[in-house]
């Protein structure tokens, strides 16, 4: 009797857990916000490497840059400068765009700092 | 009774559940969200994108685009953030380019027609020969060749980067035209302001202004935070008993000796005024 006690306790202790699992991570999810740069979508990250690349074209900080663009993810500079450059090609950016990201990514490969 | 009791724990057992659940689902553990866009993002990375928004903006000089990007983040007062940036950059003593971007971002907030003369920046020549010592094969491999990537600069010319000049507004070195001392009691502070403009006549924002003290310590501001008064104004606050000497731009002229001003009111009574300084670009 004692053990069967014990076992619908723990059973209800999980159905517990399930059901407010179920509501905090599907039906009412913690709000969008406080998000960081890293989730943001592929487009606005393209879009914040080609500012960064900009600013590397005007001031040649490359220390800089690799600081900023550690911020949009965890992988090395390099790859994601190529990842931005990739997104930019297929949204059309123009060819100076690209080559403001390319030139960075360049610079990059080239001083071996955006390298893991 | 004993049915009592067996109804009783399933349902603690139940509470105690949900309640972790709740704390793992909401608090330890929260849905982690992809794909954002920027009006989520949390306060320190708002002001990393509002500062790149802003350095980009002295390269492009592109007033419709910085103000599109800038718009992605929703603020509420988006002038009144940039300000606020600006002001607390300048006051830990940070970058000053980044500052005067924010500044200039600020003022063509309020001011969309406002045009900047954009940075100079360094580019390869467009047309190189591709040779074996091009680097990154990863990007030749995952990207869709371009005439871009197919004529990246190798790395044995590689081009070398001329010294960075940080001057959105070149152009000559502004003059005072005129210094006056303001004596209003209503006012509460003892200014010393500072109104720019270009050889038009048109205020200009982002302009460096230096104060320096004679005992040693030198602080630098920008036009361009407060566009509520004029995109070309900027004040310092004087203390009581101290002289300052002021610079504005890179290439201006000291002004020496500035301090609080004495005024008087009807009855006599004698209060500390303010400065009035302004400058002009040589037509």
């Amino acid at each position: 009797m004692r053990k069967s006690r014990l076992v619908g306790f723990i059973i209800a202790i999980v159905v517990g857990i399930a059901a407010g699992l179920i509501y905090g991570w599907v039906i009412n999810p913690a709000g969008v916000k406080n998000t960081s740069l890293e989730s943001m979508r592929n487009d606005y990250k393209a879009d914040y490497v080609l500012m960064v690349a900009e600013c590397y074209a005007s001031d040649g900080d490359l220390a800089g840059a690799v600081e900023r663009l550690e911020a949009i993810s965890t992988s090395d500079a390099v790859s994601v400068v190529q990842q931005g450059l990739i997104t930019a090609q297929q949204l059309g950016y123009s060819n100076l765009e690209l080559q403001y990201m390319a030139e960075l990514e360049k610079a990059l490969t080239m001083s071996g700092v955006g390298n893991q | 009774m004993n049915e009592k009791r067996g109804s009783l724990h399933l349902l603690t057992g139940v509470i105690i559940g949900v309640l972790i659940g709740l704390l793992v689902s909401l608090v330890l553990l929260p849905v982690q969200y992809i794909d954002t866009e920027p009006r989520t993002l949390k306060e320190s990375d708002r002001l990393a994108y509002r500062e790149v928004v802003a350095r980009a903006f002295l390269v492009e000089a592109d007033t419709p685009r910085a103000l599109a990007r800038l718009a992605l983040l929703q603020d509420d007062n988006p002038s009144g953030a940039l300000v606020e940036q600006a002001q607390t950059l300048l006051m830990s003593g940070g970058k000053d380019l980044e500052a005067r971007a924010l500044a200039l971002l600020a003022a063509a907030v309020n001011q969309p027609s406002m045009v900047i003369t954009p940075l100079a920046v360094v580019l390869p020549s467009p047309v190189l020969e591709v040779t074996s010592t091009t680097t990154a094969p990863a990007l030749q491999s995952t990207i869709t060749p371009t005439e871009i990537l197919a004529t990246r600069t190798p790395a044995a010319t590689v081009t070398p980067r001329p010294t960075f000049t940080p001057q959105p507004t070149l152009g000559a070195p502004y003059e005072l035209l005129e210094q006056s001392n303001v004596c209003d009691p209503e006012m509460k502070l003892s200014l010393i302001q500072v109104y720019v403009s270009d050889a038009a006549g048109k205020p200009v924002p982002g302009v460096k202004i230096e104060i320096s003290q004679p005992n040693g310590g030198v602080e630098t501001f920008f036009t361009g935070l407060y566009p509520e008064i004029s995109p070309g104004y900027a004040d310092y606050t004087m203390t009581q008993g101290m002289t300052y000497n002021l610079r504005v731009g890179e290439a201006g002229r000291l002004v020496l000796n500035l301090s609080i001003p004495v005024c008087e009111d009807d009855d006599g009574k004698e209060y500390p005024g303010s400065i009035r300084l302004d400058y002009q670009q040589p037509k």
